[in-house]
């Protein structure tokens, strides 16, 4: 591979984990040993083909997706010219994504597809691609896949046998891009004169049909005042779910199209379609756009994406999230991604747009910093222990040595609680002035902590008090508590829940 | 003991092989803490690895120094600069220095520098040995000299030694490095030439997670941010908005925004785009980017050094002060705000 290849892959990699804001968590599926050997002469995928959100440890075998829908891209051709396609530089098959061979030959091992339960089909218009069957076929074969999703157009699925034959195929869903409301707005965004009312027509078709339909419009400039209108032509066909996504300008940039609609203009429309689609009965969602705009609908802001499978000089392009509050408002903490990057440089920060909800000081504020990377915004209130577990945690402590060991370092573990799949407790410095916490998970829990011994995953929290005095006592217990824990965890300890 | 280092390739050259002694850097040896620009303490980001999967033969762990290095090696100052790097390390033992790389993005015709230089910042904290002072590391500077007194009765935080290349190089004409001595709580630095101090710059910072919006107030009021919606936008460019802790600091000839703790790629892109200029900033004519190769060297090994938290500094300066009296009108829309100087920080 060429080295400026090997550089970009590997930052694509290692920028997913900002790239992939508003994907879903690690799929929690049990490791797979790794055998050494099995998978000679089959290419897998590397993290760069995910944008860097699948990885794998050394001793493990190889996975292709963190959730449980894994989006195959194939085909690269399209019938209609979305002016805001995120795959615009890929089609006319320039991209050419998965072959059938390739997720044929996976589907020899099928570790490799643990915890996905959709295989989701697209690229460009995947109706268009006649080996659309075969990979239908194939993955019709991945055992624990329950659903098969096409990303469609839907302009040749109300015409025809297609939509029978696809659903006959083992289709299951269809996603379903509608972007006007009428045919002008349809054919200025999508290009073709004519294609609004094939689209309607294969709504219509998969409405009558056993599969579900779940549609998608990307918010523009050119159908941000029609977005009421869009839900009420969708809602008769009964749809799953109305999906809204806020532009994700990933090509052209910097907007010169001009499509991104700034999100105080968007709001008053946004609300009212949230509104209306709530008023109709049918589900609806709204994807990166900030949720502290959102007042009553602010649990339909769904961020997350499916694993996806792409070339990797799709991630470096693709939008990036961000917002100047995100660390001091409460809704940052419940997933909230801000802004995208394209738009913060067309727009700015929009300071005097958002609506931030800061976190009272205590929780938000740190002496040192030192937990930067560690444990904030965790789910799950925390919960007592019960005697059993009690007794268990003495048991994992006589082999730790844990207390003993702080309290000769000076600090005072508090009661231990239950937080998630963790266990946290809170300590206090022997002169009662620095307050802190640590928390422990099983060594594979995938969220960011500050180290993992042999069993655990260990964060802690950060250490009020003053600096530098706070600082070089926290820093004295972290290291002291590694060495001890390094000396002593011989990676067979388990939480009592574990 | 020796620190010897051993440089990393540039892509398609073969790694080179490993010292006889090795890169002794604590970061490498498993520490809990590294230490940022400020010598205080974080939790590294990510276990030190080697560049690529572990097939790549011949990639070992790199430190956070070997960007410092290479950055001397950009200037034709490689050796000088390993000696430097070694000289400190035996005097203070690890953890205890933190450097800079600065870059001037000036046009050479607004009076930019041509070349890079580094300032080595020396903190008295407590894992720093208790007799640090001028006199003692200014030996580690040689050829470069030192012109700097401190009186006993102040009592500073840090002191900081720039060195410029042609100081590096042994120039008679390059004059001693530049010195500034800091005060935490009062916030301000001095710069010190012989026994004389001379008010130079006063730091504001606020904790991303809380003091937000005193820090946005402190920005926007700040003399060379122009009032416009984008201002902020272009002074905290997207990448560079997740940090601990935002500095702004009041200088002589402009103002300057500190990002303290970023990842590699925060670090890599702010970088990329002073000077040369993103879709945020606006480039002067003529100004000048981060040396080509150095940054095509941290790109190549940015993976090795996931695990370090960098800092990031630059001054910015509005253009249009002054411009009535020069017989400029500033031209309709945003006045323009230019990266004067931009550095990136870290400790050895």
């Amino acid at each position: 591979m060429p080295a400026s290849d090997a550089t970009l892959r590997q930052r694509a990699s290692e920028l997913g984990r900002v790239a992939r804001a508003g994907m879903p968590k690690p799929a929690q599926v049990a490791k797979v040993p790794l055998q050494p050997g099995r998978y000679e002469g089959v290419w897998i995928p590397d993290p760069s083909w995910s944008g860097g959100v699948v990885q794998w440890d050394d001793d493990e075998a190889p996975r292709l997706a963190h959730s449980d829908s894994l989006l195959i891209t194939f085909g690269f051709r399209c019938n209609l010219a979305c002016e805001f396609c995120i795959v615009e530089d890929g089609l006319d098959q320039r991209f050419s994504g998965i072959s059938l061979e390739q997720l044929r030959a996976w589907t020899a091992f099928p570790e490799l597809f643990r915890g996905v339960k959709r295989i989701i089909l697209s690229g460009g218009e995947a109706t268009l691609e006649s080996q659309i069957f075969d990979y239908i076929a194939v993955a019709r074969t991945i055992p624990g896949v329950e659903d098969i999703r096409i990303q469609t157009n839907a302009t040749r699925l109300g015409r025809g046998d297609l939509l029978a034959r696809l659903n006959d195929a083992g289709v299951t869903e269809y996603f379903v891009s509608v972007q006007a409301h009428d045919e002008p707005t349809n054919a200025a965004i999508t290009k073709v004169p004519g294609s609004f009312k094939a689209i309607c027509r294969g709504m219509e078709a998969i409405a009558a049909s056993p599969a579900r339909l779940v549609t998608n419009t990307v918010v523009v400039e050119r159908n941000v005042e029609h977005l009421r209108a869009i839900v009420e032509l969708i809602a008769p066909y009964e749809p799953a779910l109305i999906s809204l996504w806020n532009m994700h300008l990933r090509v052209d940039r910097p907007d010169t199209r001009q499509m991104q609609v700034p999100v105080g203009r968007m709001q008053p429309f946004l609300l009212e379609a949230l509104d209306r689609a709530d008023e109709l009965g049918v589900p609806s969602t709204i994807k990166w756009y900030p949720r502290c705009l959102l007042d009553r609908h602010i649990d339909k802001q769904d961020d997350t994406q499916p694993t996806t499978l792409i070339e990797p000089s799709f991630w470096p392009d693709a939008p990036r999230y961000g917002c100047v509050f995100h660390r001091a408002c409460t809704e940052g903490a419940k997933g909230c991604n801000g802004l995208s990057y394209p738009y913060i440089e067309t727009y700015g920060w929009e300071l005097d747009v958002l609506e931030p909800t800061f976190m009272a000081p205590t929780d938000a504020r740190g002496a040192t910093g030192l937990a930067a990377t560690g444990g904030d915004g965790r789910d799950g209130a925390p919960l007592p222990l019960r005697p059993d577990e009690l007794e268990a945690l003495e048991a994992l402590d006589d082999r730790l040595g844990l207390r003993s060991w702080l309290a000769s370092a000076g600090w005072a573990p508090a009661q231990p609680q239950r937080v998630g799949d963790g266990l946290r407790f809170d300590l206090l410095g022997a002169d009662g002035g620095l307050r802190t916490w640590l928390e422990l998970a099983a060594a594979d829990d995938p969220a960011p902590c500050w180290w993992r011994s042999a069993s655990f995953a260990w964060r802690h929290g950060r250490v009020q008090g003053h600096a530098p005095t706070a600082d070089e006592a926290l820093a004295e217990l972290l290291a002291g508590l590694k060495a001890q824990l390094e000396a002593r965890d011989d990676g067979a300890l388990r939480l009592p829940w574990a | 003991m020796s620190h010897a280092a051993v440089r990393m390739p540039l892509p398609g050259q073969t790694a080179a092989p490993p010292s006889e002694h090795g890169p002794l850097w604590p970061e490498l040896e498993g520490a809990a803490l590294l230490y940022d620009f400020c010598l205080m303490p974080y939790a590294p980001l990510a276990v030190p690895k080697p560049f690529g999967r572990a097939t790549d033969a011949g990639a070992d762990p790199r430190a956070s120094v070997n960007v410092l290095l290479e950055s001397f090696a950009a200037e034709g100052l490689y050796e000088a600069g390993v000696r430097l790097v070694e000289r400190l390390l035996l005097t203070l033992g690890p953890q205890c220095t933190v450097w800079g790389v600065k870059r001037d993005h000036r046009p050479a015709a607004a009076g930019g520098a041509d070349g890079d230089s580094w300032e080595f910042y020396f903190y008295r904290r407590e894992h720093v040995p208790a007799d640090l002072s001028i006199e003692l590391v200014a030996p580690c500077f040689a050829p470069v000299g030192l012109d700097a007194a401190l009186p006993d009765d102040i009592d500073w935080t840090f002191f900081s030694v720039e060195v410029l290349p042609e100081q590096l190089r042994g120039d008679p004409d390059a004059g001693p490095a530049r010195v500034t001595v800091y005060r935490e709580g009062e916030n301000l630095a001095w710069k010190l030439e012989g026994g004389r101090m001379t008010l130079a710059n006063h730091y504001t910072h606020y904790l991303a997670a809380s003091e937000m919006p005193a820090f946005l107030a402190r920005l926007q009021g700040a003399v060379h941010a122009p009032r416009h919606p984008l201002t902020v936008a272009r002074l905290v460019p997207p990448p560079l908005h997740k940090a601990w802790r935002l500095w702004v600091a009041s200088k002589q000839h402009s103002d300057t925004v500190y990002v303290q703790r970023v990842d590699v790629w925060q670090a890599l892109m702010a970088l990329q785009r002073f000077g040369a200029g993103g879709a945020l900033e606006q480039r002067q004519p003529g100004a000048r980017g981060w040396p080509q190769r150095w940054l095509d060297w941290f790109a190549f090994h940015g993976s090795s050094l996931a695990h370090v938290q960098f800092d990031i500094g630059y001054d910015f300066e509005r253009v249009d002060l002054g411009s009535a009296a020069a017989g400029l009108r500033v031209a309709d829309g945003e006045p323009p705000v230019y990266i004067r100087k931009s550095g990136i920080y870290a400790s050895f």
